[in-house]
């Protein structure tokens, strides 16, 4: 039981229960062996990943690191291979950091977010010919370090969102390199807002002719209109009608109905009778007043049971004309598409309000 | 084991109740943490879900005949509703699936299938591809879930039965963090009291004897769910829940409405480490009509999505992520009345994949047109394979399942669409 309890702990690794503590310091200590490099940013709280399961170059996440990594930390990269993205966000790392950084020749992608780097740092990473994703998102980099952004052979994007660089300086850039995407682009931004604001306009402009299409088609059709609606009253008011006095049809056959069962139960219990005591005169006459009741009863069932068919086929047809006159009147006024067009009219409103408050705000 | 010196129920209960302690469904083992240099570092993932089916004909995919009129996007030959102009802007950060063709019409089996690439049986669970991704992606130790879900709200109560993404098989750590109201951010994620660090002491020992005189998967389960939670309410990322400290300005722009505000969130969880997403609206499921419905959503979903592209780029994040709109079917072509599992769209952004195009074709011509494919169908197989390579998972990895039944992650007939992967 034992044994088990301690194969069991050991499979639990994770249930080392080590509540997290405050980080301390780990000095920096040159290594050799690249085994080592990765046990010591491990240990500062990096992960280090393949890019993918295709390519075998390795990601260097040190945004774990936050508090530990210092740029010396940085020269543990220096032994591991075949580095391709490294990230940096919000770390310690400044321009003396960086020289370490530029040493790393299988770097493409590198992601320094909300860093202390600085223009003059930069220049260190120009070794870094494979560069082709640069991110100083949050930097103070300014206008000054276009130069030097310019001397990348193979950076493909650049992201200079919220540094100090200028949207004249951005523009600038985009002149000197022309391949090179580099965000925030205003003037696309701009381009694309106004696209957009443009597009809603024609919707908002189609809506409403389609709209007022419907309309001016309903609107000559009025005094059709008119008429069919006068029409679904009348024909409204004879189904009605016709529904009162098929109701009261319909209780009448229902009464004479009850009252012509009791009769028949009536005459054939005096039969009954009779028959037993055929020589009785009064049980003989009774059975004749019997039968004439049924009989004539008998007649009036029959009579209201026609007067009912009658009636309830006829209520058919004046429901059946109701309903067709009542079809007739939504197909002239249109109601479910004319709803549907406005719906769409003020939509599209909506959507010309809000991207023309995006262009006006980009073009303040 | 003193009893007197363990850890108050009401803590525990707070704990679970915020959605941070995972219930033990089904027992596994942990497997050995791996060698981090052999994992992928992959691409993060933000699902969009429309619970209910989102009419195709009413968004990505118009038709000259159809209810809503159609406009150009940025990519000469591709068109959408004209209702979603600022996403017509993104055209050319977008790929636009038009030919999926999935088989289940039924809302909560049509889920299942699209979250996890399988058709649901009663043996057993499958893992929803949020599970998936956390499973293959997540670090041991990582301070941040790796899998969270934002309830974005519903504008109808409707679309069957709710499917909640399920770990099954890859193990219960894997299950989503809830996030009920994106503007609230996380519950009970501060200290009650100033005195947990001594409380916890205390709960040490107890709970290293409970283990060893319990060794059962449920124990180790409950014990890491409860270091997580503290290791995130002690986090500094985890002020990537509270919405407070984005400038209003961009509040505005991804919109007041909750989907946007939720898709705001995501961009900041996916920023502190949280490697999957998942925000889901309900009530598309529009039996009485899309057209009514979708004008009324399309301005907040058009402002949202288009804010989160525009976002994810401009801060050199969207090769890293990969944007998924979907819902578990489409709707009938015309009207959008009933369900449509025969030709449906979903959109993907981001993500490094080969975006400015569109996959497959619907019908374009005859009585009904959408109503058939006429180029290139996606099976659900086929789209789960090519989501999980998108993310950079190993497709052919296999999972034990319960019964000792070997699961590869995707079915093995499963196609991947080549021409979305770079």
């Amino acid at each position: 039981m034992r044994s088990i309890g301690f194969i069991a702990l050991a499979l639990f690794g994770m249930t080392n229960l080590s509540y997290p503590t405050e980080s301390k310091p780990l000095p920096y200590k040159p290594v050799q062996e690249e085994t080592q490099a990765i046990a010591a940013l491990e240990k500062l709280g990096g992960i280090i990943r393949l890019v993918s399961l295709e390519d075998k170059a390795l990601d260097v996440d040190l945004t774990g690191a936050t508090d530990t990594l210092t740029d010396e930390h940085l020269q543990y990269l220096l032994v591991i291979k075949n580095i391709q993205v490294l990230r940096l966000k919000e770390t310690q790392v400044t321009d003396a950091g960086l020289v370490h950084i530029g040493k790393i020749t299988s770097l493409k992608r590198l992601f320094l977010e909300k860093t202390r780097v600085t223009d003059a740092g930069l220049v260190h990473l120009l070794p870094l010919k494979e560069l082709s994703y640069l991110n100083l998102y949050g930097t103070s980099i300014t206008d000054q370090a276009s130069e030097t952004l310019l001397k990348f052979p193979r950076l493909q994007t650049l992201i200079l969102t919220e540094t100090q660089v200028s949207s004249k300086g951005i523009q600038q850039l985009q002149k000197g390199k022309t391949d090179l995407e580099i965000l925030p682009n205003l003037e696309l931004r701009k381009a694309q807002a106004e696209a957009a604001w443009k597009a809603a306009q024609k919707a908002v402009a189609d809506a409403k002719a389609d709209y007022e299409k419907i309309q001016a088609e309903v609107e000559k059709v009025a005094p059709e209109i008119k008429q069919i609606q006068e029409e679904v009253n009348k024909t409204s008011a004879e189904f009605s009608e016709m529904t009162k006095k098929n109701e009261a049809a319909k209780k009448e056959l229902a009464r004479l109905t009850m009252e012509l069962t009791q009769a028949k139960e009536a005459l054939e219990r005096v039969q009954k009778e009779s028959s037993k005591n055929p020589q009785d005169a009064l049980l003989k006459s009774q059975f004749e007043e019997k039968k004439n009741q049924y009989d004539s009863l008998q007649k009036a069932t029959t009579t209201a049971r026609k007067n009912s068919d009658m009636l309830e086929a006829a209520t058919n047809a004046a429901k059946k004309n109701s309903d067709q006159a009542k079809q007739k009147l939504d197909k002239l006024k249109n109601s479910k598409k004319l709803t549907d067009a406005k719906l769409t009219w003020e939509t599209n409103l909506k959507l010309e309000e809000t991207t023309r408050k995006i262009w006006e705000e980009l073009n303040k | 084991m003193n009893r007197e010196k363990l850890l108050p129920r009401r803590d525990f209960l707070r704990l679970s109740a915020a959605g941070v302690l995972s219930s033990v469904t089904v027992p596994w083992f942990e497997s050995l943490a791996q060698a981090a240099i052999k994992q992928p570092r992959g691409k993060s993932c933000i699902l969009l879900w429309m619970d209910g089916g989102p009419s195709q004909q009413h968004t990505f995919d118009p038709k000259p005949t159809g209810e809503f009129r159609s406009i150009k996007t940025t990519v000469p030959g591709i068109q959408i509703v004209e209702q979603l102009p600022q996403l017509a802007q993104c055209m050319n950060d977008m790929a636009i699936l038009r030919s999926m063709k999935t088989d289940i019409n039924d809302h909560y089996d049509a889920k299942y299938y699209l979250h996890t690439g399988y058709r649901r049986t009663s043996a057993f669970e499958h893992p929803a591809i949020g599970c998936l991704a956390s499973s293959e992606l997540s670090v041991p130790d990582q301070e941040m879930p790796c899998f969270v879900t934002i309830d974005a709200g519903s504008d109808k109560t409707n679309g069957g039965r709710f499917y909640r993404s399920v770990p099954g098989y890859v193990g219960p750590q894997h299950a989503p963090l809830a996030v009920q109201e994106p503007t609230k951010g996380l519950e009970n994620l501060k200290e009650l009291g100033d005195d947990l660090d001594a409380r916890l002491e205390l709960l040490e020992p107890a709970e290293e004897r409970f283990s060893k005189d319990y060794p059962l998967g449920s124990v180790g389960t409950k014990q890491s769910a409860f270091q997580r939670a503290v290791r995130l309410m002690r986090s500094k990322r985890a002020k990537a829940f509270d919405l407070e400290s984005e400038p209003a300005k961009l509040r505005e722009e991804y919109g007041k409405h909750r989907f946007g505000q939720s898709c705001l969130l995501a961009r900041r969880l996916i920023e502190s480490g949280v490697r999957f997403v998942e925000v889901f609206h309900r009530g598309w499921d529009d039996h009485e009509g899309a057209a009514k419905r979708i004008n009324e959503r399309a301005p907040w979903m058009d402002a949202a999505m288009s804010a989160l592209i525009r976002d994810l780029k401009v801060r050199g994040l969207l090769e890293d992520t990969l944007v998924v709109w979907m819902g578990e079917f489409g709707r009938s072509p015309g009207d959008g009345g009933g369900h449509f599992c025969n030709a449906w769209s979903t959109v993907w952004a981001g993500g490094g994949i080969k975006t400015g195009q569109v996959i497959g074709k619907t019908s374009e011509t005859g009585k009904n047109p959408g109503s058939t494919i006429v180029d290139r169908p996606i099976s659900a197989p086929d789209y789960i394979a090519t989501l999980c390579l998108a993310l950079g998972l190993d497709i052919h990895k296999e999972f034990m399942a319960p019964g000792n039944r070997p699961m590869p992650m995707v079915e093995k007939s499963a196609k991947p669409i080549k021409e979305l992967l770079a």
